[in-house]
């Protein structure tokens, strides 16, 4: 029991982290119906944008999320305008393979620009701690974590309240009907997947002093974020902060309590997926559109 | 499958297919001395796969300045290819380089895992090459490889680096001290473990915890908080670079305040340096090299073998960066596999053997006298050195702490906070 506050800490702080990687890709297919398989991608380029900055300019990376949030909007936007609106109406293997494909030219590039080496940012709040008695609580990951809120409340902010926001659920909902009300929905595609694409770059600078940055961490990335999308609910932002809680929770139980535990987490919360997709195949909250 | 490895397996594929359909391919592989590398230039391994090839290639441009572009009379190719630390494009290509290519000599390649991927391919063609390997420390390729005559290690063995840090820490310290060890769950990390054991062990060190983490993982926290419980004195990690960067981060955030910070490569390398920052201070690391080190050149070959001194400025000249230990042990394996063929004078694998294992000279990596290591037949090159990473007036310098004859310094207990 002596570990037990430090348990639900560390799980909640995980958490965070995980909700943080996750919520673009939810975002993403909640719109779109198109699982980006280059999501991972956009955070490993946000990664390299942090170390940069912080690098060559001294900005530090959360100072410079605003920054790279922008280049990302843009960035996704003339993606989505070169490549993704030719696939939207495809099979789904067509746009499968294109965001396959970008995912490998970004990898690639990446290494072409910035070699395979391995980096990652280290602003000292980055191992700074506070005690409370026992406990250890990492700044960096509270600082994550506080990110993550924030930018799941500005999705929902943006979602419910802006008139943009419910043109992107009314499309979300039916396109169709949506169309017929005047909302262009090609614009709406563009605009979520620049958002999902900023959302991505936003993560990467935070986790560039969390975890290494090299330009393969993306795929590792995408995989843990399906996995919390899918255990959730596709396309629900809601499900994903619960199914990125629940995998963080199991996953940090079993470091501590099992022997042996950190070698099973990642069996055992797979497992945990299966079981509930089992149980209610349309994931924790069930399938909902972008909310 | 990931659709990098599908597109790396492809390409392996079509290059195979292009080279057989080239006329005359497998008749200019006889007239000709080629180098095949294996080398991960890409993926985990990044660090080790970039030292075989800049090795290689600058052994062969010292070759070509000082001896001409020939070997034994035969133009010299050099094949690297990129396996993208991934084990089964890593099988591929060994293939390819003995059957497409016909590679005289193979190198390569720097990771242990990969290392232990390709043996089978190599081992179950008949006529394989001889190969020379100047990284890969797992006790389960030289298990694998067993008595194979064609194969080379240029590189220590798993128990080399235990028997030399535990020693170390046995001269500095004296026994009477407590040690935790912290092993990543692949093939390094659990490589490691029974030999970091048995030598701490046997020294008489007392083992308080043993906690297991996952490669790759981004959370080591909780491993960390239960071994902060039994307060070691001495942290002593089996993982590769990029879990060691992580670690070592996490240590410090967890307040695990250790005497001691044992390491085993990570420390060498200017990447986990780099990506850890201040936070490097009193991590010790055991090196088959590193700068420094004042070997003299060879009396026979002192043009490419010069003193270690004399080859780091070299180096650095050419290739506009500090020689790491890697980059070493390449340039020092392709460099006796070019004195062997042209001992032999012919390209025949029994002759380039011979010639190899009869090799003697003092090169920068050491004395390159082959001998059979516990399981395998040519070993060299497995005296490995101890240093620590302290703090000076002008930032961090590995200062050498073992062997005593050529230490620069006494073992430093980190700073506690």
């Amino acid at each position: 029991m002596a570990l037990f506050p430090q348990f639900v800490i560390d799980s909640l702080l995980q958490g965070g982290l995980y909700v943080l990687i996750a919520v673009g890709l939810s975002l993403g297919f909640g719109v779109t119906r198109i699982i980006n398989f280059a999501q991972g991608e956009f955070v490993m380029l946000g990664a390299y944008g942090a170390f940069w900055l912080l690098t060559l300019c001294g900005i530090d990376p959360i100072l410079a999320i605003p920054l790279l949030i922008v280049a990302g909007f843009c960035a996704g936007w003339l993606l989505f305008q070169a490549t993704v609106r030719r696939v939207l109406e495809a099979p789904a293997l067509n746009q499968i393979m294109l965001t396959f494909g970008i995912a490998l030219v970004l990898q690639n590039l990446a290494v072409m620009l910035w070699t395979g080496d391995l980096r990652s940012a280290s602003p000292a709040y980055a191992t700074e701690t506070w005690s409370l008695g026992t406990v250890v609580i990492i700044r960096g990951r509270v600082i994550a974590a506080g990110v993550a809120v924030l930018l799941v409340a500005a999705v929902l902010v943006w979602l419910r309240l802006t008139e943009t926001g419910r043109a992107v659920r009314a499309v979300a909902q039916n396109r169709d009907a949506a169309t017929l009300l005047g909302i262009d929905p090609l614009r709406i595609y563009a605009l979520s997947f620049a958002v999902v694409t900023a959302l991505g770059v936003a993560a990467g600078a935070v986790v560039s002093f969390l975890i290494n940055i090299t330009p393969f961490m993306g795929f590792p990335i995408l995989l843990k974020a399906i996995a919390i999308v899918v255990l959730g609910g596709l396309g629900s932002l809601a499900g994903t902060v619960v199914g990125a809680l629940v995998l963080a929770f199991v996953e940090t139980a079993v470091s501590y309590y099992v022997p042996e535990g950190p070698g099973w987490t990642e069996g055992i919360g797979f497992a945990l997926i299966v079981a509930i997709l089992v149980l209610r195949p349309s994931g924790i909250a069930g399938h909902s559109v972008a909310a | 499958m990931s659709i990098r490895i599908l597109a790396g397996r492809c390409g392996v594929a079509l290059a195979a297919l292009a080279a057989s359909l080239l006329p005359g391919a497998a008749a200019q592989a006889e007239d000709v001395f080629r180098i095949g590398g294996i080398a991960e230039l890409s993926g985990k391994y990044v660090a080790y796969g970039s030292q075989v090839k800049r090795g290689i290639e600058t052994a062969i441009a010292v070759w070509k300045s000082v001896r001409g572009d020939k070997v034994a009379g035969r133009p010299i190719e050099v094949v690297i290819r990129d396996v993208q630390s991934n084990n089964s494009l890593a099988v591929s290509v060994m293939n390819q380089l003995i059957q497409s290519d016909k590679a005289t000599v193979i190198i390569g390649p720097g990771g242990s895992d990969v290392g232990a991927a390709v043996v089978p391919a190599w081992k179950k063609t008949e006529e394989r090459p001889v190969w020379l390997v100047p990284g890969v420390s797992s006790t389960v390729v030289e298990k694998n490889i067993g008595k194979d005559e064609y194969f080379f290690h240029t590189f220590s063995w798993t128990y080399d680096y235990h028997e030399t840090n535990v020693d170390m820490l046995k001269r500095a310290l004296g026994p009477d001290h407590t040690v935790a060890i912290i092993y990543a769950d692949d093939a390094y990390g659990r490589a490691h473990l029974d030999y970091a054991r048995k030598y701490l062990k046997e020294a008489g060190f007392k083992i308080v915890d043993e906690e297991l983490v996952r490669a790759g993982a981004n959370d080591f926290m909780p491993t960390l908080v239960k071994l902060r419980a039994m307060h070691p004195q001495i942290v002593y990690t089996l993982m590769q670079t990029d879990d060691a960067v992580l670690i070592a981060k996490q240590i410090r955030a967890a307040k695990l305040d250790p005497q001691y910070l044992i390491g085993t490569a990570q420390a060498i390398l200017p990447e986990w340096r780099s990506a850890v920052g201040d936070i490097q201070e009193c991590w010790t690391g055991v090196a088959t090299w590193l700068p420094g080190l004042g070997y003299p050149a060879d009396k026979t070959e002192p043009k490419l073998f010069p003193a270690s001194a004399t080859w780091e400025t070299d180096w650095r000249q050419r290739n506009q960066r500090e020689a790491e230990f890697m980059d070493a042990g390449a340039y020092v394996s392709t460099m006796l596999a070019l004195l062997a063929v042209e001992k032999a004078n012919s390209t025949d694998r029994d002759k380039i053997e011979k010639a190899l294992a009869e090799g003697d000279y003092m090169t920068p990596l050491g004395e390159s006298k082959f001998v059979p290591s516990e399981l395998a037949v040519h070993q060299a090159f497995s005296k490995m050195v101890v240093f620590q990473l302290q703090k000076g007036a002008d930032g961090f310098k590995s200062v050498l702490l073992y062997p005593a004859d050529i230490a620069q310094g006494k073992l430093q207990s980190c700073p506690t906070e």
